[in-house]
């Protein structure tokens, strides 16, 4: 993944936000994905940043670790990418 | 982190059983609204209960949904609360205003019973005339572009009209064409023109055939609710067909606020009035034997199939009409009605 790629929601995504929790539903792919708290601070953030900015500031928000930040940011926007949620 | 859940993935909520047309093989048995329908502050109430549940998609359908007098305000309310909409309509009431809200709220597809062509059409429906009022209705829909699917319920009488039925929906730009069985129930309970075996294995046959046909026009599905034979039900399980999601995936809400998990089955699993849509869902014992479902506590024919793992004991909500047992078997299994006639 380019970290220096800019990330953009795709559109017609639906949202649920149930506190905690956050609901995203594709009504194209017909894909329901759920989110916890962490992830669904990824997804608030993501569109139109990079990956690297993304990173940075999940990791002031959790105050944790560039390796940490990492592995977590990635792997969410990597579900999201096969999922058809995010360019 | 990310997670694909199982979920109420759509709720088919039937706003009424006021019904203009008096279909022959109705489940619902509709005409006659229910004295305690759901007033139209109660369904925004409603509305608000299954947002809050984070449930995405709402199929409204009835009786015939267009005919309540608040159809348009539910529609945009509902548009409002951000839900993916989908109508299941008898098209006869659709007029220019209806099919331009749709458009407007971006409707993901209006489903529209079409049984024929005109004189078999009116004879299912009940109603003469109803065949030119439907296709005025698919017309208005089409006009403003919206995805119309057209349903075909199949009896003896309409049987040997489907390839008609469907090059009439190609002819009007209809975006998909799906047949599927009376079900054995309401109005069609013990009928006389439900398919037997053998229709029900020329019925395979002929959608495979007019799948391969003319798929290139238009989406032919088959719905196989009520229905198995190996080879088709492949075919059409390539292409994303599903058995049986009631209770798992799917709920129903009936015009009074009663939950239940299929649209031909009246149990009971909570009030939309008096709980939250998704206490029900998540509490309700009515719903536990279709999530734990097992084929091995098939009973009867089904028990014996060597194809249960694949259908899953098709429809357990007719068993349980039929029989009272969720692991009967099928009656309207065309292998359980041969293995009647055997005995």
């Amino acid at each position: 993944m380019c970290a220096n790629a800019t990330i953009k929601k795709c559109k017609n995504i639906k949202r649920r936000d149930l506190g905690s929790r956050l609901l995203l539903f594709s009504p194209d792919t017909n894909v329901l994905l759920e989110f916890n708290a962490t992830a669904k601070f990824i997804w608030e953030i993501c569109d139109e940043r990079t990956l690297d900015e993304i990173k940075e500031l999940y990791a002031k928000k959790y105050n944790i670790g560039k390796n940490d930040a990492e592995r977590d940011v990635e792997d969410v926007i990597n579900a999201l990418k096969i999922k058809g949620c995010v360019n | 982190m990310v997670n694909d859940i199982n979920y109420p993935m759509l709720v088919s909520w039937e706003l009424t059983n006021a019904c203009n047309l008096n279909c022959i093989y109705c489940f619902n048995n509709s005409g006659v609204p229910f004295a305690d329908e759901l007033t139209k502050k109660e369904i925004y109430d409603g509305l608000r209960n299954l947002y809050n549940a984070g449930v995405f998609r709402i199929e409204f359908s009835g009786g015939e949904p267009t005919i309540r007098p608040d159809f348009v305000d539910i529609i945009k309310e509902a548009h409002k609360r951000d839900f993916v909409l989908s109508i299941a309509s008898n098209g006869t009431l659709i007029d220019e205003k209806i099919a331009a809200l749709l458009r407007d709220v971006g409707v993901s597809y209006v489903q529209i019973s079409l049984d024929g062509l005109e004189k078999t059409n009116d004879c299912q429906k009940g109603s003469i005339g109803a065949f030119n009022r439907t296709i005025k209705g698919i017309e208005y829909l089409k006009k403003y572009d919206i995805n119309v699917h057209t349903r075909m319920t199949v009896t003896k009488t309409n049987l040997s009209e489907i390839e008609d039925v469907l090059k009439l929906a190609i002819s009007m730009n209809v975006n998909e064409f799906n047949a599927m069985r009376a079900w054995s129930s309401g109005r069609a309970m013990d009928s006389h023109f439900t398919l037997g075996p053998d229709e029900i294995i020329r019925l395979d046959s002929e959608m495979e055939r007019l799948h391969k046909q003319y798929s290139k026009y238009i989406t032919v599905k088959y719905d196989h609710c009520g229905h198995f034979e190996r080879k088709s039900f492949q075919i059409f399980k390539d292409h994303g067909e599903r058995i049986c999601q009631c209770g798992r995936l799917t709920c129903v809400i009936k015009p009074n606020g009663i939950i239940t998990p299929c649209e031909i089955l009246t149990i009971n699993a909570g009030d939309l009035r008096k709980e939250k849509f998704i206490e029900i869902w998540n509490n309700s014992r009515v719903f536990e034997p279709f999530r734990s479902f097992n084929t091995e506590n098939l009973k009867g024919t089904c028990a014996k199939c060597s194809d249960k793992n694949v259908c899953g004991g098709n429809c357990r909500s007719l068993a349980m009409i039929h029989y009272g047992d969720f692991y009967a078997e099928d009656p309207t299994c065309w292998r359980v009605m041969r293995a009647k006639e055997a005995k």
